[in-house]
């Protein structure tokens, strides 16, 4: 597990993590969602003991991470633009990776990875396209053997083929090997689809941090039609709405808490028609960081 | 316990071997370079000396003495200054090489997220670099030796050949240590390679340049500064604190000398060379170690930037800010050098103007940006302004350099430099001509010349004096009598008064602190009289001492006009005329006669003639020195014998 404690990180004048405490549990799909600049990848960077947190402390599975080659060896970051050596094949790449991971990484394994992919082992990296190095990153990662993945915007730039591929890899090992992926983007349908916990990140700090399924028994859409202004009233009242959007009598309402309550709410005012929808990651995101203040409906107005 | 130290050892080799792989080109280039200069030299050097053999065949100690200088040719001089250009150039390329990753934040990234401490990733790195130059090196040196072994041996050079080549390599590892160490703190200090080569320059060049410029600016603005002689341990001493790497060559020398009295002649003495070669080593573990400390605490966010360390980069746009400041100023007045008191004006409008440029150009390189220039401009004003403080104290002499005085209680000894005393001809003698403004004409009438004693030890009451006697000042080139014991100044009176001086410097070894070094142009009749009828002091102040000066070659005269003739004159004649001044001058020599500006001139004789080198080889032993001989009416004897040869036409005074 890796048990992230009240971090904080500036660069210069700019707060990119403040006050940063959850828990990343291991043997899940881990999500880390967040606007931009909300310091996911300050996160992940500091996770894998690249960035040093001005305070607070990062453990995994109980050892501190900064400069401890014995917990780092326990996680491989894929960074968004992988560094490759210039002039660099991936056989030379998996070499390196081999003398830094002497305990765990699996040539045959990243052979097999690579020839499956159609990946030419002894070709310059340089001449890849943008997406055949991002598969050789995440390939190096799965072949190294590390606990925990670490992947900065990974699924960017791979084709939706490659993406279901690379998805099943990852619930493949973790499967049979105890992986934990760990994948922060922007991506949310790609994350809903893979992901069992989300953490959401917003301006350097962490709105909520849970199990995806959890989190969408929490929170509702409810299309709704009420006889009266009344009945909306008395929901409004009676539940935590979030968000409220009119499309001539027909009501949507995003509202927090316990279906069978919320529905017994809404039962009791007599509504002509109503629907419950389960809210898609997305959604969540975007409703919870409206709540916070991140809305944009004005730059059309 | 010991597994785990095999494991790590394991490790740092396994690490080694992963950056080495990075880089062959660099291996494979120091082999090239090393392996083929190293044996160039070598032959180069015995190619010209089998020059030399092939001429001295018949005459076996010809033969001997041909190889001897060959060895120490290529011993001394060729082999070590390749391997020294080799290593410092060498240094700066696997310095910068093998921490390139600090350029760029995605390797940065990649080697930090590693399962490697910080510490293991330098270390290995460091000892890759040694390795790079230090076993083509070997294997270069062992071929060098080798070659000359198949040439000299037979005449009995061999152990002079392998203790030769060690030294070389004591010699050339310093070098490469000095610098390599300099460099990498400079990439530890920087973000990009443009700001890494900029640091290079500024942290191994700033106290030098420090020094130099406070030198010139105390030279210009100072009228009793002297300028002492600089000795390479000097050298190394005044760079030391931050630059020793660039002067780690210079200090390599006194290996390559091997002898005492070779490395005395360079360092002053072999002391100096022992305290500068341990303050030399002293730095360069000190940069290691500082860059250590940096960079296993450096910020990955740091990489990419122009200069990773805010401190430091303030600390070099101040320094070099105040230095651009005071050199223009400098600059502006070996330009200029006007004749009135607006040259201080454009001087520090023009040191305000560079300092600002250089202040915002460094900003601009660091911030890798043309915004950068005013990014700081709060810091650019309080530098400006302090560079200007800086510049004001030394024009105005605000902290009374010239007019300080020590008390006699403080002076343990003190001496007189003999050398530039009266009869030097260092430029410092000038004064202005009355009737042709801003032209300056010498004052002195004989040059001196190399002397063995450059000082002369005189009585602390009379050092004393001289300190507080009355002296000219001409700073700013308008002259005013300055009288250190009212601190009173009265103006330079052309007509009426007419003060004449004499420069002496002089160095009061104080019982407490730093010797009191000074140069006054004192004009104080009496204590001049004092000090030359100091035991000896005649004798070693100038230059007639029998057997010192001879063999006259030719004599020129000036007229009335300015005209300068050739006198026709036999040799002996010569001799005769310059002996029978020489005869005048001890018979005369007084405050009087040395103040010959005062007196009217009878002949102008300018006598040129060889004097004899004692520091030169067979080859050189003498070389040409000009006297002046403005011969005056106490001259009798010599006036007599020019009249007698005939040249009255050429008398200056008609």
């Amino acid at each position: 597990m890796i048990e992230i404690k009240g971090i904080s990180k500036k660069y210069d004048d700019i707060e990119a993590l403040s006050d940063v405490s959850f828990e990343m549990p291991e043997g899940q799909v881990f999500g880390l969602v967040g606007t931009n600049g909300a310091g996911k990848s300050t996160l992940l960077r500091s996770i894998c003991g690249v960035c040093k947190p001005d305070a607070g402390e990062i453990f995994i599975d109980g050892e501190p991470v900064y400069e401890n080659p014995s917990a780092k060896s326990k996680v491989f970051f894929i960074s968004d633009d992988q560094f490759y050596f210039p002039g660099g094949t991936p056989e030379e790449m998996a070499g390196y990776y081999a003398t830094m991971y002497p305990a765990t990484f699996n040539k045959e394994r990243f052979d097999k990875l690579m020839d499956a992919l159609s990946l030419d082992r002894k070709r310059k990296i340089h001449t890849f396209s943008k997406g055949m190095k991002k598969q050789l990153s995440i390939l190096l990662g799965i072949a190294s053997g590390c606990k925990y993945i670490l992947c900065d915007e990974t699924f960017d730039g791979l084709d939706p083929v490659v993406r279901q591929a690379i998805k099943r890899l990852f619930i493949h090992d973790m499967d049979n090997y105890g992986i934990t992926p760990i994948i922060a983007s922007h991506n949310l349908r790609e994350l809903e689809d893979i992901c069992e916990y989300v953490a959401l990140l917003h301006k350097g700090g962490v709105i909520l941090s849970k199990d995806l399924g959890d989190m969408k028994l929490e929170i509702f859409k409810v299309q709704v039609v009420f006889k009266d202004q009344a009945s909306l009233d008395a929901v409004r009242a009676n539940c935590k709405v979030i968000a409220e959007e009119h499309r001539g009598s027909l009501i949507t309402l995003t509202i927090r808490g316990l279906r069978t309550e919320v529905e017994a709410v809404i039962t009791s005012q007599l509504p002509i028609f109503y629907e419950v929808l389960p809210l898609t990651l997305e959604e969540i995101f975007i409703s919870e960081t409206e709540v916070l203040g991140y809305d944009f409906a004005e730059i059309t107005k | 316990m010991t597994s785990q130290k095999s494991q790590n050892k394991l490790t740092l080799l396994k690490l080694m071997r992963e950056d080495l792989k990075h880089r062959r080109w660099m291996l494979v280039l120091s082999s090239f370079v090393q392996l083929f200069f190293g044996p160039i030299a070598v032959l180069f050097g015995f190619s010209e000396i089998e020059q030399q053999y092939y001429y001295s065949m018949d005459d076996p100690n010809g033969v001997y003495k041909a190889m001897l200088s060959a060895v120490a040719r290529v011993t001394k001089s060729y082999l070590p200054l390749i391997m020294i250009v080799i290593a410092i150039v060498g240094a700066l390329i696997v310095g910068i090489g093998g921490y390139r990753h600090l350029f760029n934040r995605k390797m940065t990234d990649m080697v930090n997220s590693l399962p490697v401490t910080r510490g293991k990733q330098f270390d290995s790195i460091y000892f890759n670099n040694w390795l790079i130059w230090l076993v083509p090196q070997v294997l270069s040196l062992i071929l060098c030796m080798v070659i000359m072994l198949v040439k000299a041996a037979p005449y009995g050079f061999s152990s002079m050949i392998l203790t030769s080549m060690l030294f070389v390599l004591i010699g050339a590892a310093l070098c490469f240590a000095c610098m390599m160490h300099l460099v990498i703190l400079a990439v530890v200090l920087s973000g990009s390679i443009f700001n890494a080569l900029l640091n290079v320059v500024f942290i191994g060049f700033d106290l030098i340049v420090i020094y130099f410029t406070i030198d010139l600016m105390c030279t210009a603005c100072f009228d009793t500064y002297v300028q002492l002689p600089l000795f390479a341990s000097d050298i190394c001493w005044i760079s030391a604190p931050s630059s020793g790497a660039y002067f780690g060559g210079l200090i390599a020398r006194g290996f390559f000398l091997q002898s005492g009295e070779e490395i005395a002649e360079v360092f002053g003495s072999v002391t100096a060379f022992y305290l500068a070669l341990a303050a030399t080593i002293i730095v360069a573990i000190v940069n290691l170690v500082i860059a250590y400390s940096i960079y296993v605490k450096r910020k990955s966010e740091d990489s990419e930037t122009g200069i990773s360390n805010k401190i430091y980069g303030l600390c070099i746009r101040c320094v070099n800010s105040v230095l651009g400041g005071l050199f223009i100023a400098e600059l502006i007045n070996e330009l200029l050098y006007m004749r009135n008191g607006s040259l201080k004006i454009w001087q520090m409008f023009f040191a305000a103007v560079a300092s600002a440029v250089v202040f915002g150009v460094i900003d601009m390189i660091h911030g890798r940006s043309f915004k950068g220039f005013f990014s700081h401009w709060k810091q650019m004003v309080a530098v400006v302004l302090a560079m200007e403080a800086i510049l004001v104290s030394f024009l105005y002499d605000i902290t009374g350099y010239d007019k300080r005085i020590i008390s006699e209680s403080s002076i343990d000894t003190a001496m007189v430099e003999v050398y530039l005393y009266g009869m030097g001809s260092d430029g410092s003698n000038y004064i202005k001509d009355p009737e042709r403004e801003g032209m300056l004409i010498d004052k002195e009438i004989v040059y001196g010349f190399n002397r063995e004693d450059y000082y002369i030890e005189i009585p602390v009451h009379l050092a004393y004096k001289l300190i507080t006697a009355r002296r000219v000042l001409w700073k700013n080139y308008e002259r005013y009598i300055f009288d250190p014991v009212t601190r009173s100044t009265e103006e330079y009176v052309e007509n009426g008064n007419r003060y004449y001086y004499e420069d002496v410097n002089i160095v009061a070894d104080r019982k407490v602190g730093f010797d009191f070094v000074r140069s006054y142009n004192i004009c104080d009749k009496d204590v001049l009289e004092e000090l030359i009828n100091v035991p000896g002091f005649m004798e070693q102040a100038f230059p007639f001492r029998s057997g010192e000066l001879g063999y006259p070659q030719r004599i020129w005269v000036t007229d009335r006009m300015g005209n300068r003739r050739d006198i026709e004159i036999p040799p002996e004649l010569m001799e005769e005329v310059f002996d029978t001044s020489v005869q005048d001058f001890k018979d005369n020599y007084s405050y009087d006669y040395i103040g010959m500006v005062d007196r009217d001139f009878v002949y102008c004789l300018e006598c040129e003639y060889y004097i004899e080198n004692r520091y030169a080889d067979e080859e050189d032993a003498y070389w040409i020195n000009t006297m002046q001989l403005y011969l005056s009416e106490d001259d009798v004897r010599t006036i007599e014998l020019l009249d007698e040869l005939g040249f009255e036409d050429y008398k200056y005074t008609g």
